[in-house]
């Protein structure tokens, strides 16, 4: 999804003349970000060269002279020369040095969760109900933006910031699922409006034809009954009308036309990565990965169209399926692996 | 300890001795294990006294083959793994019948204060006495907590025993003991303590190479409040009754698990565990005898998360069990050598809680257990067949519906020399544990199309006991090897976009467990006693197909030992303990980064008894990882380091 992020950051540059020049050099490797274990406190960073074709581990832990990550960390990206990680349960976000992975600042900041940037800014949703707005530059909070309940993740399309409000957290505790969309005028640092899409929505992403992807997750009634299944919500940002389509898809990835997802209904009971188109929105089941029914994250090389899954394991495991000779290669990684960003 | 998930991306969350006839070494020796024609483990009396414990959980970390998962502190959760098969697998029996826990499956043996309990036995598959309720039979081995019986001197009808305890982490743990004989064959036993300390300690957390950090281990305060009564007597029909009653009130901190730059939290449980329990027991022929157990048991437990970014601002969670229990133990002594029992047992669950999406389930256990016991001059075998029956209702969703279920075990010992009194064993049991209701019902999580996870355990294993006119009073020598297969375990795995309970893994734990046990007695008034225990274990994974498969499973080291000697010389006593747990791993992948360093403790403790005639005082002072030792068992929930305890007992 941090590709997805990049994606649309280098798609709306011309509308920004804010961003920090991103150097228009070739992709040369690829972050993962491993979340470790609830309680485990060993989430890493791995980082694999594209140049040498190597999987180099606990890269984050080696460069800054063996100081841990974290536990729980949940979500990354690369703005400029900058590497920014949310680390939910050691309430932080590190921000490192693109080129080298050395902590330029370790900004503290309760249960962030997503990241997204526009202009000067990185857009950090935490489970406070808030956006924190953090200058990329001064490393320092900026501002803290009111949003829904339980917000998850982020995505920009124009100059806006889509944030989706689970309210899982309520709902976990009698009250209810929040199920709106906050937009944020990522100009003025405001919230303008709430689109309401469903109940328990916690993932969103945004293409390059106007549509913003929200997918609601799964809500279980008493086992084993699904009162809501998960459900993947298409919002034109024109007009902010919203179309449901018929299965859901926790993860997505973004490149140009063509979007990678991975739906646990698109087919009842099953796990399975799909293709769509994003000017027609139409769909078509992939035949790879098929039978791998953990899959926790999903990318796309922006520069080779590589497509990255990571998959909840320990030790983690990741695919790189290359889109052009049709070959898988799997890596060994960090505990349970989830976020790619891929560096230039 | 409750993982709570909506999706992936959402992460949350005992015994009178079946005393060994044949081996009359000294009546109150320590050093005669409850068996020897079973693997079995006893503590009691003046060593438990004096082993530097304040719960049955730190008298049992010196069992071999037994691990106890302790989250640290005085209030951190500390419950039995016994052979590496996992807490669910170990029944606790207090005073004959069991204390259940439908919903985890798991006894906080932290909870159970060592005030009133006379002795500990641990039992591989089951106790060597086949009279015993089916329960007994039904897990794969056995801990019997047996409370203190009330011994009236010559002609005195009451005794009192205080005692008040304090020391490290802010401890004051004051109890009281009555005994009363209220006629010549009815007694009254009662046993109240409380305790309150605030649980705080040092530990160290390392955040980078040149950043060892010294962080106070907070929210970790507790008060505790427990009474324990027992009304027994003789009816004009010889028959026996014994009626126990107990109440335990908590309230705690959960200081969580300590992680980069968060070591703070502000959870809290509540605890309310109520029981009552009666037994009678009456010899109707001389080949027919009945008892007839009851139970009623009303648990309740509150979780609270104050800080829960939700609008509320808090997760407040509650849990209440009610359990019905009864049972019916009939046996028959067919001839001096052929005994029979026939058991049956009716248990009815319920769980109640205030979380939505909730099952309410009801579960009605039926147990049936046939088991015969044949013995010898040099032959016992035991055999024993268990049927049992399980239908669970629920108000809301789906329920795992009916099972039924038999298992078999069988054991022999033979004891090949007449003079010599060593004994050769064997032994094989079939058993399962049911999916809890927290497996099968925990809401998002829990899948009632569990099955049960099986459990197959073979043993092999020789006791070797002598007794001897010199200084070393006796010797007992003990080892047993195993292996263990445990199948379907039930595991969360992550699916489909969320984590669900699943059958899946396979283990198999070979083992080896070593005791050697000796009385001295030198000077004439120079007692002591030792005990060394070793436990080589390699508990792997073995599930089909698992990235896994070969890997030692979580939190098994292949070494563990422990050691202790306790030294009495006229009104002085002295003990020191040894505890020694290998390298292990946190996770079911062996990577370095779950790798777990092995750490050893050492506990002294120092006793003084004044006999003032009317009545006794002692005073043990306790030292407790005098090394200073860093380390955890549970990653990320540190353990205190050095810390003391200076105890006043009093008898009248």
């Amino acid at each position: 999804m941090i590709a997805v992020s990049l994606l649309s950051i280098t798609s709306c540059k011309k509308d920004t003349p804010a961003a920090p020049e991103q150097p228009q050099t070739a992709v040369s490797g690829v972050y993962i970000l491993n979340e470790g274990d609830w309680t485990g406190d060993n989430a890493s960073l791995s980082y694999f060269d594209l140049e040498t074709n190597e999987m180099k581990n606990d890269v984050f832990y080696e460069v800054n002279s063996e100081t841990v990550l974290g536990e729980l960390a949940n979500d990354m990206g690369i703005y400029g020369s900058k590497l920014f990680i949310t680390v939910t349960g050691s309430n932080k976000v590190e921000i490192l040095n693109a080129t080298n992975g050395k902590i330029l600042k370790t900004v503290n900041m309760e249960e962030p969760r997503y990241i997204a940037f526009y202009g000067k800014y990185a857009f950090i949703s935490s489970y406070t109900n808030q956006v924190f707005v953090v200058d990329t530059a001064s490393m320092s909070i900026h501002t803290k933006i009111e949003v829904g309940r339980t917000p998850e993740q982020l995505a920009v399309s124009g100059a806006q910031v889509f944030v989706a409000n689970a309210g899982w957290k309520d709902a976990i505790a009698g009250g209810e699922y929040d199920n709106r969309v906050s937009v944020i005028d990522a100009e003025n640092l405001v919230k303008v409006k709430d689109i309401e899409v469903a109940d328990n929505i916690d993932r969103v992403y945004a293409d390059n034809n106007g549509h913003v992807y929200v997918n609601s997750s799964t809500i279980y009634g008493v086992w084993p009954e699904e009162l809501y299944p998960s459900r993947l919500y298409v919002i034109d940002t024109e007009t902010n009308a919203v179309e449901q389509l018929p299965f859901g898809a926790g993860l997505m990835a973004i490149a140009g036309e063509k979007a990678y997802l991975a739906s646990g209904n698109y087919q009842e009971g099953k796990t399975q990565l799909l293709e769509m188109n994003t000017a027609t929105l139409l769909v078509k089941p992939l035949d790879i990965l098929s039978g791998v029914d953990n899959l926790n994250g999903l990318a796309t090389d922006p520069d080779s169209g590589d497509l990255w899954v990571s998959t909840y394991t320990n030790p983690g495991k990741v695919y790189r399926y290359k889109t052009t000779t049709k070959e898988m290669d799997t890596y060994t990684v960090g505990i349970f692996p989830k976020t790619f960003s891929f560096k230039r | 300890m409750w993982l709570s998930a909506i999706s992936m991306a959402q992460i949350p969350p005992i015994l009178r001795n079946d005393t060994l006839q044949a081996v009359e070494i000294n009546k109150q020796s320590h050093a005669i294990p409850p068996s020897v024609t079973v693997s079995a483990q006893q503590l009691s009396g003046s060593t438990l006294e004096k082993i530097n414990s304040l719960s049955v959980a730190d008298a049992l970390k010196y069992f071999s083959g037994v691990k106890i998962r302790d989250y640290g502190g005085i209030g951190g959760m500390k419950t039995i793994d016994v052979r590496s098969l996992g807490t669910n697998h170990t029944a606790v029996f207090y005073n004959g019948i069991a204390i259940n826990d439908a919903q985890s499956g798991q006894v906080d043996l932290g909870k159970f204060s060592l005030d009133n309990v006379q002795s500990i036995s641990l039992y591989q598959n089951q106790h060597v006495n086949i009279d015993q309720p089916a329960k007994a039979f039904a897990s794969a081995s056995v801990l019997y907590l047996e409370t203190k019986e009330p011994i009236f001197k010559e002609d005195r009808r009451t005794n009192v025993h205080g005692s008040f305890r304090g020391g490290s982490f802010g401890l004051v743990n004051p109890s009281l003991h009555l005994q009363q004989k209220i006629s010549r064959n009815t007694q009254l036993n009662l046993n109240t303590g409380w305790m309150k300390a605030d649980g705080e300690y040092d530990f160290h957390y390392k955040n980078a190479m040149s950043l060892d950090t010294v962080i106070r281990r907070k929210n970790t305060d507790i008060e505790t409040f427990r009474i324990e009564t027992s009304l027994s007597g003789h009816l004009a029909d010889s028959s026996f009754w014994h009626v126990d009653g107990y109440a335990f009130f908590s309230e705690r901190g959960l200081p969580g698990a300590a992680v980069n730059n968060n070591f703070y939290s502000e959870d809290r449980q509540w605890d309310r565990n109520l029981f009552l329990q009666s037994q009678w027991r009456k010899n109707i022929s001389k080949v027919y005898s009945l008892k007839v157990n009851g139970k009623y048991t009303y648990n309740r437990l509150r979780y609270l998360d104050p800080t829960y970014s939700n609008i509320a601002g808090k997760l407040d969670n509650k849990y209440v069990q009610d359990e019905l229990y009864l049972s019916a133990v009939n046996v028959f002594t067919l001839t001096d050598k052929l005994k029979t029992a026939l058991s049956a047992d009716y248990l009815y669950n319920t769980l109640d809680a205030n979380i939505p999406q909730f099952a309410y389930p009801e579960r009605n256990t039926g147990l049936v257990n046939f088991a015969a016991d044949f013995k010898n001059d040099s032959w016992r075998i035991q055999g024993n067949m268990l049927g049992t029956l399980v239908n669970e209702e629920v108000v809301a969703g789906k329920s795992s519906g009916t099972k039924t279920a038999f298992s078999p075990s069988l054991s022999v010992s033979w004891k090949p020399f007449k003079s010599s009194y060593l004994y050769l064993r064997t032994s094989y049991k079939s058993i399962f544990r049911m999916p809890t209701f927290n497996d099968s019902y925990y809401t998002f999580v829990g899948s009632t199309t569990l099955k049960p996870e099986y459990v197959k355990e073979f043993n092999v294993g020789f006791t070797v006991q002598t007794a001897f006119d010199g200084p070393i009073r006796s010797l007992s020598l003990t080892a047993d090897g195993y292996q263990n297969h445990l199948k379907d375990r039930i595991t969360a795995i992550p699916k489909n976009f969320r984590w669900t309970m699943l059958n899946t893994g396979k283990v198999e734990i070979t083992g080896l467990d070593i005791g050697m046990k000796t009385e001295v007695e030198a000077l004439q008034q120079l007692n002591a006693f030792l005990f060394i225990n070793y436990t080589w274990q390699k508990a792997l994974d073995k599930t089909p197909g698992s990235q896994h498969k070969g890997q030692f499973i979580p939190y098994a080291p292949m070494h563990s030992a422990s050691a202790s000697g306790t030294f009495q010389y006229r009104s002085w006593g002295l003990n020191y303990n040894l505890l020694y747990t290998g390298s292990r791993y946190s996770f079911l992948a062996n990577t370095p980064q779950n790798y777990m360093e092995d750490w050893f403790t050492q506990d002294l403790s120092l006793s003084y008894m004044l006999d003032l005639k009317a009545y006794e005082i002692k005073i043990m002072g306790e030292a407790n990882n005098i090394g200073n030792a860093d380390y955890t068992i549970i990653r990320n929930f540190p353990m205190p380091g050095r810390n003391y305890r200076l105890s006043i007992y009093f008898n009248y």
